[in-house]
């Protein structure tokens, strides 16, 4: 007798097989005993695959992550993603990103001077504006850091707060990631803790390559130019992780920051790493 | 398109094979977000979206695959667990459940993984044959294989962590 396939067989179970060749399979399988068992064995193997994903699962940001797809594809792209290439751009890719650079170096200028100025209308039209491009209060408006000497690390001679690009979220679940990838030798990376809701990470100096994303309690920062990466952890996220490249740079243990990397200054506040040091 | 809507429809199926297929929350974000925002851009009919978004989710694993190198992951500490969490043996239960499942998807070949993991998403075999890069027709067969392998795999799997019990 020839059997049926197994692919067959699994097509069958799958519902795949026209009418003609169903019926002929299930004609088949009345007569003959081994061709029934193997049935039972796809079908047996498929409800324990079905079984044991289950485990895995866990429920999908999805309101988060609409919110965060908003706020990219409102963002003008700086450059190449990593690993990822846009073909549908229909800008020549210079013109493209030389406006970015304006926008963002305008982006910058406006909440640096927001920043500056104590109930400034730009901070509030920024806000504004923001709240309505992202449709969603789980990303803040980007602000310039406060330069406050007692608690900025020291800052390269020419960083400026007319310089800075960023962004800033809330924790998912108390935690927050901080993701930088390919950022430039020798670089600075300042991290610190401050106080309010939001972590942020800003580049210095000319935005440049640098690209920015999101998801729910993550930052992802690719290309970070030579003049560094400043990172804000709020105090009171319950935890908090910088990797660079895929290794663990830092975490944040209940009230403290700790190094994980070899740092060149650091305290339970404050670290500074180089990258390639 | 409804774009809004089409996102809640498909994102959470989208996301859950990401995660099955990668191992990595984080991963299955990025990956996912990434596939929304490029079908932003794409004059797709709705019927369409659902094969597209798949199709370029899993090309995009490969991609990061093939660029990634061996990483230590080390994970946020977790915060201390509140009287009111389940008690601590079913959490180690369930994490022990959890590695078993993923010691087992690990083991199987990276296009086994895709070919289950979207069947179990209900795409019919044409779409698994596009997004995976196989003929239709071997799709029966690929998937019964591998079904088997996870079967037998996942069994000693679990004989191995109870004999270390």
């Amino acid at each position: 007798m020839t059997h049926v396939s197994e692919g067959t067989l699994q097509a069958f179970l799958d519902g795949e097989l026209p009418d003609r060749e169903r019926a002929e399979v299930m004609r088949h399988l009345a007569g003959c005993a081994d061709c029934a068992a193997e049935l039972e064995v796809l079908r047996a193997a498929a409800c324990d695959l079905s079984a044991a994903l289950g485990w895995l699962d866990t429920p999908a940001p999805t309101a988060t992550a609409l919110a965060s797809v908003r706020q990219v594809s409102s963002i003008p792209r700086i450059g190449p993603r990593f690993g990822f290439s846009d073909r549908a751009a229909g800008v020549a890719a210079s013109t493209r990103r030389a406006l970015v650079r304006a926008a963002m170096l305008v982006l910058g200028l406006a909440a640096a001077a927001s920043a500056a100025i104590p109930g400034s209308p730009i901070r509030d039209w920024l806000m504004d504006t923001w709240q309505r491009v992202a449709g969603d209060d789980t990303v803040a408006v980007p602000t310039a850091p406060a330069m406050d000497p007692a608690v900025a690390p020291a800052a390269p001679a020419t960083a400026s707060a007319e310089r800075m690009a960023g962004i800033s979220i809330l924790p998912r679940d108390g935690e927050i990631r901080i993701v930088l990838e390919s950022p430039a030798h020798s670089s600075p990376i300042y991290v610190r803790l401050i106080d309010g809701s939001t972590a942020s990470v800003f580049t210095n100096g000319d935005p440049g390559a640098a690209s920015f994303r999101t998801a729910p309690g993550r930052i992802t920062v690719a290309n970070a130019g030579p003049e560094g990466v400043r990172v804000d952890l709020p105090r009171g996220a319950a935890a908090a992780l910088l990797t660079v490249d895929g290794h663990a740079f830092a975490v944040k243990d209940a009230d403290s920051l700790r190094a994980i990397a070899p740092a060149e200054r650091a305290s339970a506040e404050e670290l500074v790493f180089r990258v390639g040091t | 398109m409804d774009y809004d809507r089409l996102f809640h429809l498909l994102y959470p199926s989208l996301h859950r094979y990401l995660h099955r297929l990668t191992g990595d929350a984080d991963v299955a974000d990025d990956i996912a977000q990434e596939a929304f925002v490029r079908l932003l851009s794409q004059p797709l009919p709705e019927d369409e979206a659902r094969p597209w978004l798949f199709t370029v989710a899993t090309n995009l694993v490969r991609d990061r695959v093939r660029k990634s190198t061996r990483r230590d992951r080390l994970l946020v500490k977790a915060p201390p667990p509140t009287p009111f969490g389940p008690p601590p043996d079913e959490v180690a239960e369930r994490s022990q459940r959890i590695d078993a499942v993923r010691a087992t998807l690990e083991k199987l070949p990276e296009r086994d993984r895709q070919l289950l993991l979207m069947r179990e998403e209900g795409f019919k075999y044409d779409e698994m044959a596009s997004a995976v890069g196989v003929a239709p027709s071997s799709v029966g067969t690929l998937l019964a294989r591998a079904l088997k392998r996870f079967a037998e795999a996942h069994k000693s799997q679990e004989v191995g962590d109870d004999a270390r019990e």
